[in-house]
Parts: structure tokens; C-alpha cells; sequence
């Protein structure tokens, strides 16, 4: 059961049908050498889905792993970055993904949570990775404009979308370093291309969308390293035998 | 001197902080199951009473009820983090202002093993001090107390005693109203039962005191200067703040306290100064000192090694004691907590079971 169960992807299909809206998504991972390329995206999300299932669909779409969480619902990689800490104490504070609210203005420092947040369209959802943050409002905003027209802008024209199967679909692999942005379903989980770039005014989402950040190659153990877990259930088995002898030898 | 045959009381408890510790630092389900099968195994070999009526068996009940009461919170009100999803229960949606309370919504299978986790770690905290109780009383630890605390491990030990005492008191009262068929439940059973409760405790309380102060326990000795305790105190009392915060920092392992290493050593050092400094107060004699030797040592430093561990474990590599539902694995146990599980056993070796402790008595135990 439980192997395929670990296998399945975890962005659940939301329900068919419910109307749906384009939720735009900005990952940003800092400014340095050797760091990912930052990214936009926009999803479709039915009405009712939270934040933190936009971005799930928005990653697994691309074929990036799914965002992780700690035991306490912290949110520790985007894309499988960082590769490890979680939250951490870091040179000069603390390390760990800052989640922001968009606006027509300007990015708002969240005091919610993603799972708390049902996602809207008219407020993009900001992630930016902050290596030496202080956990409050302020650390960095993201640098891209806030609003949703400049960062999906084809939302503002439904009617141009390609919906139907003839439609380009190009593979995960490649998507990110083609468009400019991409729109994507998560309902068909297909990638199609916006429209093509002529009929799209070009955003500052260009350029920086140039490379999808690669995915680390294990964040956690794979799934056939299991011998830790049967020499503890082995001995927690035992350990239980143990407890049950006892017991009775007691009531005896 | 006497020979040391069980480990003392406050060693027992020692050990189960270490092992509260050790547990309170992971979030790998399956350390914590070993870390509770292993103090179950422990307190069932080494409690001369019966496991029903052990104080391990009530705080495991109430173990049990913490897990279930997270579960249940995390159903009807948890995160809706994206999962694998079970079942949708109907969701009520809440206006702009309290859109961080989610009252029903689609439960994941990853959300509920988050709650098992969470409510298991409390669990294994609270039967860690249950098998405390069993295997030492309360009272003994107190009796062992510094001189300074004196007076309020006085007054602990007969809130402790009162507890036990209204619960006796509230079953004989209720069987006596059942005799005489007057209610025993609702508004007017429970005002039947209050009064004279309350009056029973009140009496005991008068005769405890009494007998306490016949037996020169509110007494000051003369020979302390004033100044002198006060001092003690003071450091006392603000060395135990420092520890707390201090502590604190230490414990939680985030940026929160600075230097949180440096003002626990600080706040242990003003502890133990303010103790050395009053330690000759309380002038008087203890009935059968428990001699403290290598068992008591042994069992104590296990439960606090087994806490070591799991923290080297968990600097070694982080994922092995930390584990996450988001995404789904399963929870590995990596050799150094493993170890962890099995130095917490330790006792087992050098506490004496309750047959060997009665032979080398040669008394005979009275099965109670």
C-alpha cells in the first residue's frame, strides 16, 4: 500500500468543473552566484484552493519537486532548495522562505500562512528565499512588480488562450527555458505555451525566467534505503514482546 | 553508610527528564514508539505494583487521549496543506478577518500522521514521568530536596497528599449517598457531595498542619543568620531565572536567546551557589537516608546520555530526527539514535528487580 502511496505525486486533482482562476506564483531565490534562477508562474487554480496548493501544482506541473514542509507545517524547499535546513539559524539570522502577498502596488509581508490562504487572483503569491533574514516584515520583498497584470498578463485576456488539445504542449524539460511565461493547467496537469511572444507584451518576467532551477538530486532518503526503518520496527516489535512477557508474568 | 540496592528516587526521576528531553527534540515517529516501548519496558521489570493500578497506566490514558484529541483537532480545524486526500468535510467558510481558522475541508493522510506525531511526542513525555511515578514516588524526591526548598517541598508534598485524599474522599461520600438513596449525580447530587468534600478537606488539612507543626516543621533554626538565607535565596530565585531562559534557548535551538549556552551555565552556577550557600539550614535528622552509589549514578546519566544522543544525532544529520508527513517517506533510524533507544534501557542492568530487592531484604513483598 504504502509504496504506492509514497510513489503517487502529491498536487491531488482539484475538483473538475469548479470555475477557475489564474493564480500567479513568484519564486525567488536571492541574488548570488550559484543560486537558482528565480521564476514566475501562473496556475490555474479552482475556486476554494489555498495558496499552498497553487504552488504545489504550480512546481509539480513543471516537474519540479513538490514543496516540503516541516512536521509543524513550516515551509522548508521550493524546487527542492535549499537542500537542507529547515528554518535554520543561520551567519547573521536565520535562513528560510519569506511568504509574501502581491498587490497592485506593492509585496505585503504575510502574516498568514499558505494553507490559510485561499488563493486569489488579484493577489499574487511571493516566495523569496532569505539566507540571512529576521523572520518579520522586515526582510526583502521579492523584486518583481506585485501585481498580477505584469506578472501573468495574458490573464487579462482569457479569450486568447489556446485551450484545445491542438495546442502547443512541450515537455517539462524544456518549457522554462522557451517561455516567457507559462500558463498551466492544473486541473489537465499539460503544459501549454502562452501565446507566442509577438502578441504578448514582455514583461520583466523574460528574462529571468531563462532557466528552471534544478532540482537537487535527493532531498530525502529514497525509498530503497528502508534498513533503518525495519531494524527499528524490528526492535520495537521485540521491545513489545518484552513488555507483553513481563505483563503477564506480573498478573501470574 | 547502607548499601545502595536500588537506585535513589531522584535518580529515577533523572532519568526520565533526560528521556522527556530526548523525546522532545525529535519528530521521527518511529524514535519515539522505541523511546516509549523502551520506558514501558523499564517501568513494568522494575515496578513492584501491578500495572493497572500503576501510575504509568493513568498517564498512558491520558497519553492516549492527547493523541486522539490531536487528531480530532487537525480533522475539524488543521492545515490544509496540500496532500494525499482521504475525505472532504464539509467546509464553512470563514469572512476575510478569520481566514486563518479553517473549520472543516478536504483531511489528507499526511495532515493526520502530522497529528500522530505531534500528539505521540507529548505522549512519550508524559509516560516518561509516569514511569517516573511508578518507579519512585514523588514524595521520596522531595524528601531529598536542598535545604533551601525546604519549605516548599513541604508544601508540595501535601498538595500532593490532598489530591489523592479528595478523590478517596469524594467515593466514600458518594457510596454513602447511594446507601441512603439520595442522587449522586447532576446539580443536586454534586451539591450533596461538594459540602462535605470540602469540609472533610478542610478537617485534614487543620489535623495535617497540626501534627506538621507538633512535629517542629514551621520551626527556624536559630543558628542561620538572616541575611545569610535571604542571600541564598535571592540567588536562588534569580539563578533559576536565568536557567529558564537560558535553558530555553538551549532547548528551542533557534537564534531567539543569544548566548543561551552561556546564561544556562550562568544560571546553574547561581543555583548551585544558592543551595551551597544555605545547604546547612534545615537541622534536621532524615529516617533511613537512601544512600546514593554507581546504581543511582548509572540510571540517572543513562536517561541524559540517551537526550545526548538524539541531539548529536539530529547535529550529525538533521533528517534523521526530524521527519515531515510533507512529502511523504517513511521514518529511517539512523545507528546513533538507535543507540539512544538502547542506553535508555540501561536501569534495566542496574536496578535490581523487585524479587532480588526482597531476597537481599529477606522480606517477603505484600502483593497489594
Amino acid at each position: 500500500m504504502a509504496a504506492a502511496l509514497f510513489g503517487a505525486a502529491p498536487g491531488a486533482a482539484p475538483a473538475l468543473g469548479a470555475a477557475e482562476r489564474t493564480i500567479a506564483v513568484v519564486v525567488e531565490f536571492g541574488s548570488g552566484q550559484g543560486l537558482p534562477a528565480s521564476f514566475a508562474l501562473c496556475v490555474k487554480e479552482p475556486s476554494g484552493a489555498t495558496d499552498a496548493q497553487a504552488l504545489t501544482d504550480a512546481l509539480v506541473s513543471q516537474g519540479l519537486p513538490a514543496p516540503t514542509y516541516s512536521s509543524a507545517g513550516l515551509l522548508c524547499t521550493i524546487a527542492g532548495y535549499p537542500s537542507s535546513g529547515c528554518g535554520a539559524r543561520a551567519p547573521g539570522g536565520y535562513s528560510y522562505w519569506a511568504y509574501f502577498h502581491g498587490g497592485s502596488s506593492r509585496w505585503t509581508y504575510a502574516t498568514d500562512g499558505p494553507a490559510e490562504r485561499r488563493a486569489d487572483p488579484a493577489v499574487p503569491e511571493g516566495w523569496r528565499f532569505e539566507p540571512s533574514g529576521h523572520g518579520n516584515p522586515s526582510d526583502a520583498a521579492p523584486d518583481r512588480p506585485s501585481a498580477t497584470a505584469s506578472i501573468c498578463p495574458s490573464t487579462a485576456s482569457p479569450a486568447n488562450q489556446p485551450a484545445s488539445p491542438a495546442s502547443t504542449t512541450i515537455p517539462p524539460s524544456t518549457v522554462g527555458l522557451t517561455t516567457t511565461t507559462t500558463t498551466i493547467s492544473a486541473s489537465t496537469a499539460t503544459t501549454t505555451m502562452a501565446p507566442p511572444a509577438a502578441t504578448v507584451p514582455v514583461t520583466r518576467v523574460t528574462d529571468r525566467t531563462a532557466e528552471r532551477p534544478a532540482a537537487p538530486a535527493a532531498v530525502r532518503p529514497s525509498a530503497g534505503s528502508l534498513t533503518g526503518t525495519m531494524v527499528a520496527v524490528a526492535a520495537l516489535g521485540l521491545l513489545i514482546t518484552v513488555g507483553v512477557v513481563l505483563t503477564r508474568r506480573r498478573r501470574s | 553508610m547502607r548499601r545502595e540496592r536500588t537506585p535513589h528516587a531522584v535518580a529515577w526521576w533523572i532519568w526520565a527528564a533526560g528521556l522527556a528531553l530526548a523525546a522532545l527534540r525529535t519528530s521521527n515517529p518511529l524514535l519515539l514508539a522505541l523511546l516509549a516501548a523502551a520506558i514501558v519496558v523499564v517501568c513494568v521489570a522494575r515496578t513492584p505494583r501491578d500495572l493497572q493500578q500503576s501510575p504509568l497506566a493513568t498517564f498512558a490514558r491520558v497519553a492516549l487521549i492527547i493523541i486522539l484529541v490531536r487528531v480530532v483537532l487537525q480533522i475539524v480545524f488543521g492545515q490544509r496543506l496540500p496532500g494525499h486526500v482521504l475525505f472532504t468535510l464539509p467546509s464553512v467558510p470563514m469572512p476575510s478577518w478569520a481566514e486563518g481558522v479553517s473549520i472543516g475541508g478536504p483531511v489528507s493522510i499526511e495532515g493526520l500522521l502530522s497529528a500522530i506525531t505531534g500528539g505521540l511526542r507529548l505522549a512519550v513525555v508524559l509516560l516518561a514521568f509516569g514511569a517516573a511515578n511508578a518507579l519512585a514516588s514523588p514524595r521520596a524526591v522531595l524528601r531529598s530536596l536542598p535545604g533551601l526548598l525546604h519549605e516548599v517541598a513541604v508544601a508540595i508534598t501535601v498538595a500532593l497528599c490532598f489530591a489523592p485524599e479528595v478523590l478517596a474522599s469524594v467515593r466514600r461520600i458518594q457510596q454513602a449517598r447511594l446507601l441512603r438513596g439520595r442522587p449522586t449525580t447532576g446539580i443536586a447530587g454534586m451539591r450533596g457531595i461538594a459540602v462535605p468534600v470540602l469540609e472533610d478537606a478542610l478537617d485534614r488539612s487543620i489535623q495535617l498542619a497540626a501534627s506538621m507543626g507538633a512535629r517542629g516543621f514551621g520551626r527556624r533554626p536559630v543558628s542561620v543568620s538572616l541575611a545569610r538565607e535571604r542571600t541564598a535565596l535571592a540567588t536562588l530565585i534569580l539563578g533559576s531565572m536565568i536557567l529558564l531562559v537560558g535553558g530555553y534557548g538551549v532547548l528551542a535551538g533557534s537564534s531567539v536567546v543569544p548566548g543561551a549556552a552561556w546564561l544556562a551555565g550562568l544560571g546553574l552556577a547561581a543555583v548551585c551557589l544558592g543551595v551551597g550557600l544555605s545547604g546547612r539550614r534545615a537541622a534536621r535528622t532524615r529516617y533511613r537516608p537512601a544512600p546514593v552509589g554507581l546504581r543511582s549514578v548509572a540510571c540517572g546519566a543513562s536517561g541524559w546520555l540517551s537526550a545526548l544522543l538524539v541531539v548529536i544525532a539530529g547535529v550529525a544529520d538533521a533528517s534523521s530526527i526530524t521527519w515531515s508527513p510533507w512529502p511523504l517517506s517513511w521514518p529511517q533510524v539512523t545507528p546513533l539514535a538507535f543507540a539512544a533507544v538502547v542506553i535508555a534501557l540501561v536501569p534495566l542492568l542496574v536496578a535490581p528487580g523487585e524479587a532480588r530487592v526482597a531476597a537481599a531484604r529477606g522480606t517477603k513483598i505484600a502483593v497489594s
